[in-house]
């Protein structure tokens, strides 16, 4: 996948809003691969709605949203399936993992959809992020900064050309910031791949091509 | 390998964390019960099957014979114990005939002759022939029920009674011998047929005897052939019908007994009317220990779906993770149809289990009546039990499919 075209979107919850002051919304914005993007704005603005309308979870917007040609309307459940196992990853802000899981299993649980990667390379990833205590404790039992870092590990589980982090660093300190962020840029530079990160104005240290304040 | 079962253990462990135990015990017991009454009946049904169907009999299996009883006004002619054109039509129509044909009797006199070897003296009597399409007969094929011109020799079907009544009464009185049913097969009658105005001499020889038919049989052919030959031309033999031989579709339908019971001028002889009213009555009792078990069975699927319903429903976010993750529909369905399978399955066994125990259970009853056991009916109740279960989880894994499908 090379491009993102987000055109004319406007979400059900703000349309009525007389021109809502955005840099996204009702606007044409291509997102293209191996660029990353910085999508800022406060809460309740939108930005986790912007990024499931993406990655197809919800529909309850006006406009069109293509990933390449394809608009997210007219995909079948199974092209949705090979896209959310090959090409579009993402760190959801709520995260989503299984709490009964441990943190190893959350991810490869995740790893083994595609087997991107081997059991080495992931306990080298909890290796750099600092959790190599943590990998077989009960993901309920870990900081939420932790899960935060847990879940960054599982996207990067997955081929992708594209990843949406919805706020994936809110609760980690700089330190740690720097440490996931040198590995997820690696990790963006090894595929190619685009970045889109929301954040509630932070700017984290990627060096972005292009800032949007919805 | 072994990471594979850790996976596949660690994803349906996810997923199965919501089943209920006690609603899998409630569904198991229910459809055990359910199950366990269904299947016997439906062993119980093809263990007496034969009961019903076999038949040693003049006839093939499936036909009957209807004449009217004779009363006194027969005696004076009226009343009569013909069948007239509109009640053979009446009973044409029935639902339950498959075909329906008629004895032909002979127009012509018959004296049959037979002399006794070491004794001069000569038998002799006056009697008749009748005749039924051939096709009818269980004779039929038989190398010895053949007849035409060159051959001469007339084969016959006599009642085992005649028989019987020579050898422990006429015989005996009469300081005759005894004769076996093997040697009377050997022996050649002299039959002579008059009639038209010709007196022409035949042989015949008893091929066979019959035990339910009070008759005497000759082949369809020599039938037709002789009543051309020697009947006074120009009649023919409606008007004189008084015994009908019926085909029926199915002898155990109770149709049958329910149309004669309301002639009761008609008389039936089916070889089995008794077992025909017992067939009735079973087939009665075990259709209403079927629809038992139907009954047990209505809940224990219902509360299958409804526990199909709240795990799904309890499952709802996992699966909605699980599929934002990249796992498809199918992926999901299958730890669910996994479950139902396995559990449907256990439960058919043990079903299957309790049935032969009941089936050792009644046999220890039944060998009275001379019903052997058989593995015929075991084979259809396994096959009958297999399709069963495979209707029922289908159902289920429809359900869950459906069910997930409303989550994605």
């Amino acid at each position: 996948m090379d491009i993102i075209r987000v055109n004319h979107v406007i979400p059900d919850f703000i349309s009525g809003t007389e021109n809502p002051v955005s840099e996204i919304w009702s606007k044409e914005i291509p997102f293209c691969r191996g660029k990353k993007y910085l999508i800022r704005a406060a809460s309740g603005k939108g930005k986790s709605s912007l990024f499931s309308y993406i990655f197809g979870e919800r529909t309850d917007f006006t406009g069109d949203i293509f990933l390449d040609r394809a608009k997210t309307g007219t995909l079948t459940q199974s092209q949705w399936v090979r896209i959310r196992r090959m090409e579009i990853s993402f760190v959801f802000q709520g995260l989503r993992l299984f709490p009964d899981l441990t943190a190893f299993e959350n991810v490869s649980l995740k790893n083994r959809l595609t087997n991107h990667k081997t059991s080495e390379e992931i306990r080298d990833l909890f290796v750099r992020i600092g959790l190599e205590e943590k990998l077989n404790e009960k993901v309920a039992r870990l900081s939420y900064g932790q899960q935060q870092r847990v879940a960054v590990i599982r996207a990067l589980c997955q081929p992708f050309d594209f990843i949406l982090m919805d706020e994936p660093f809110s609760h980690l300190d700089d330190e740690n910031i720097a440490v996931v962020a040198g590995i997820i840029i690696k990790e963006l530079e090894q595929r190619g791949a685009g970045l889109l990160l929301s954040s509630l104005g932070e700017d984290y240290p990627f060096d972005y091509q292009q800032r949007f304040d919805l | 390998m072994r990471k594979n079962t850790k996976y596949r253990r660690l994803f349906y462990g996810l997923l199965r964390k919501n089943v209920s135990v006690s609603q899998v015990l409630g569904y198991a017991f229910a459809a055990l019960a359910g199950m366990t009454i269904l299947f016997s009946a439906f062993c119980f049904r093809e263990d007496v099957k034969p009961l019903f169907s076999s038949e040693s009999g003049l006839f093939k299996p499936g036909f009957m014979v209807v004449n009217k009883k004779v009363s006194v006004l027969s005696a004076f002619g009226k009343g009569n114990s013909i069948f007239d054109s509109s009640e053979i039509e009446e009973i044409r129509r029935q639902d339950f005939v498959r075909s329906l044909s008629y004895f032909t009797p002979c127009r012509y006199q018959v004296r049959a002759m037979i002399s006794l070897s070491g004794r001069m003296s000569t038998l002799s009597t006056e009697m008749f022939f009748e005749s039924v399409p051939d096709k009818l007969l269980a004779q039929y094929g038989n190398k010895d029920w053949k007849w035409d011109e060159t051959s001469g020799l007339i084969p016959i079907i006599i009642p085992r009674d005649y028989l019987n009544l020579y050898n422990f009464g006429f015989s005996g009185s009469q300081g005759l011998p005894q004769i076996s049913e093997s040697i009377i097969q050997q022996l050649v009658f002299q039959i002579i047929i008059d009639g038209n105005g010709v007196s022409e001499n035949f042989k015949g020889r008893i091929v066979g005897f019959s035990d339910n038919l009070n008759t005497i049989l000759v082949p369809e052919v020599f039938m037709s052939w002789s009543n051309n030959k020697f009947a006074a031309s120009g009649g023919d033999d409606s008007g004189r019908i008084s015994r009908l031989i019926l085909e029926v579709k199915n002898p155990a339908d109770p149709k049958i007994a329910e149309f004669f019971a309301a002639k009761p001028d008609y008389e039936v002889n089916d070889n089995k009317g008794e077992q025909g009213k017992l067939s009735y009555f079973l087939t009665i009792l075990i259709v209403s220990v079927m629809v038992v078990g139907a009954l047990v069975m209505l809940p224990a699927i219902g509360l299958m779906l409804l526990s199909i319903n709240l795990m799904v429903y309890k499952d709802r976010q996992t699966l909605n993770h699980l599929m934002l993750l990249g796992f498809s529909r199918d992926a999901l369905v299958r730890p669910y149809s996994i479950l139902v399978i396995v559990l449907n399955f256990v439960v058919a066994l043990f079903g299957v289990f309790f049935t032969l125990i009941i089936r050792h259970f009644y046999f220890s009853r039944l060998g009275v009546l001379g019903i052997t056991e058989t593995s015929g009916s075991l084979v259809s109740t396994f096959v009958f039990s297999i399709c069963f279960v495979l209707v029922l989880t289908i159902l289920d894994i429809y359900w869950i499919y459906r069910k997930i499908k409303k989550v994605f």
